[in-house]
């Protein structure tokens, strides 16, 4: 049975775009700490950097980087061998920062934001928070563990949510629900240690692990092509306003025209605009999740079966990889521009 | 050595001379905002090269030609009039002959910031009071 899988639980309705801006700014780095933004510049990230929505930051071993949130105090600290993203989204109506750990370890500490709190998440699990200061562990095989230290978060994954308190953890495999919530003693988890079983697993059944990934990349396939139609519909919504519009500014009925114009075409306008953004957000998604979970997945084999590409493991995972990268190629790819692989 | 010091000194003297600059000349506001325009005429997948890259949008949609083509539908000429620029703000009328939407103008401000190299990029676009880019 092939689930509909929903990580993410959010109402799409037409919104003004101007919304309060939620960047941060680099109050500490330490090693090797690149940034890619938007455009697909990567740069060394120095202390002073601003980042905006669809930027990357990526430490290397035994690096670091901590960020501020510029809208109120609140702070993200990014450990080493981790990749962290900025994206952004329209959830009931507002576009909303979401902070995403791709892959590695994040500490997050919001206080007293002067704005709507963002979301926080990885590439299988989304969570709102309040007040809160939480750990966000993203494993090398799509796997999430988030901890709260202080706080209260609502996790979803696979369209269910679950509340969680402080000193409360759960486990996400992907494209599964969360798994049962257990208590945690306040203490940092270590990552390598958890990091270390997920590897273990992975390597016990690799495929198993693909096809994991594969059902989460399906889910945000499936959510972004339920969001393809309605963006259809608006264009063709907007290219009959523009017809009609067109009509009216022939006939020369200026004041028609322009209370047409207002009214009815740049609502519609923005209505679109919103579709491809969030679009674009499960896009983008899908991309970090195929880049570094699938791709490192890819790697921990190739390295271990350099020459030996029969072995029934590996074939059999690379059976599921080429499937997730055909699929990619057919639905996201197209959702892409160059900058951003 | 003394080759080397007569070849710089005919640099020098040829720079001086030809009144170029060695280092690439800064890009001016009014520069910038007519890049922004012919890249919307023409290449709309280009436009990010005009915009600040520390603005909130930009990761999202500076380089998705999509998300131009939404505002400024392709096929179609836009032109700026009555342009006018106090500080960092620069206002203007956009209008097309082709598009409807614009055959009467609409307004459109831009906020302009500096990069880091000292050109002048388009930090926010406010379309008909809509933020469209910030």
């Amino acid at each position: 049975m092939k689930a509909k899988l929903l990580c993410l639980v959010f109402l799409l309705a037409p919104l003004a775009i101007a919304t309060a801006e939620q960047k941060a700014e680099t109050v500490f780095t330490d090693g090797e700490v690149n940034h890619k933004d938007g455009s697909g510049r990567t740069r060394s990230l120095e202390i002073g950097d601003r980042l905006s929505a669809g930027d990357t930051v990526v430490t290397k071993s035994a690096s670091s980087a901590e960020l501020k949130l510029l809208a109120g105090s609140s702070s993200i600290k990014i450990r080493q061998n981790s990749v962290f993203t900025l994206g952004e989204m329209s959830v009931d109506g507002t576009k909303q920062t979401v902070l995403q750990t791709v892959v590695g370890s994040v500490a997050m500490k919001f206080d007293k934001l002067a704005t709507k709190e963002p979301l926080v998440g990885t590439t299988t699990c989304v969570a709102s928070v309040r007040g809160t200061e939480i750990e966000l562990y993203a494993g090398m095989d799509g796997s999430s563990l988030v901890a709260v230290v202080s706080g209260a978060v609502d996790l979803q994954s696979a369209g269910q949510t679950v509340p969680l308190a402080a000193d409360e953890a759960v486990q996400i495999k992907p494209g599964q629900a969360p798994g049962p919530k257990f208590s945690w003693i306040g203490k940092q988890l270590d990552f390598s240690t958890w990091n270390q079983g997920n590897l273990d697993d992975y390597l016990t059944d690799p495929v198993a692990s693909a096809q994991k990934i594969e059902e989460q990349l399906a889910s945000y396939r499936t959510s972004m092509e339920d969001l393809l139609p309605q963006l259809a519909a608006q264009k063709a919504a907007y290219d009959e306003a523009y017809a009609q519009l067109k009509a009216l500014v022939d006939a020369k009925d200026d004041a028609k025209a322009k209370d047409f114009r207002d009214g009815t075409v740049f609502p519609l306008m923005l209505s679109e605009a919103t579709l491809i953004l969030n679009i674009r957000y499960y896009a983008l998604t899908s991309l970090s999740l195929r880049r570094f979970v699938l791709g490192g997945m890819y790697m921990q084999l190739k390295t271990r079966h350099p020459l030996d590409a029969s072995d029934p493991a590996f074939a059999g995972f690379l059976e599921v990889y080429s499937r997730i990268l055909k699929d990619f190629e057919e639905s996201i790819v197209p959702q892409l521009v160059e900058a951003d692989i | 050595m003394k080759k080397l010091w007569i070849l710089l000194a005919a640099i020098a003297v040829a720079v001086l001379f030809s009144n170029c600059n060695l280092v690439s000349p800064k890009t001016s506001i009014d520069q910038c905002i007519s890049n922004f325009m012919n890249d919307i005429n023409s290449n709309q997948g280009n436009a990010y090269t005009t915009l600040d890259n520390t603005s909130s949008y930009y990761g999202e949609v500076a380089a998705l030609p999509t998300y131009w083509n939404t505002w400024f539908p392709s096929g179609n000429s836009y032109t700026l009039t009555n342009q006018s620029t106090s500080g960092s703000t620069v206002t203007a009328t956009l209008s097309s002959s082709t598009n409807p939407v614009y055959s009467s103008g609409v307004s459109i401000v831009f906020t302009m910031s500096t990069d880091i190299t000292g050109n002048a990029v388009i930090h926010a676009i406010s379309l008909h009071g809509l933020s469209i880019f910030s």
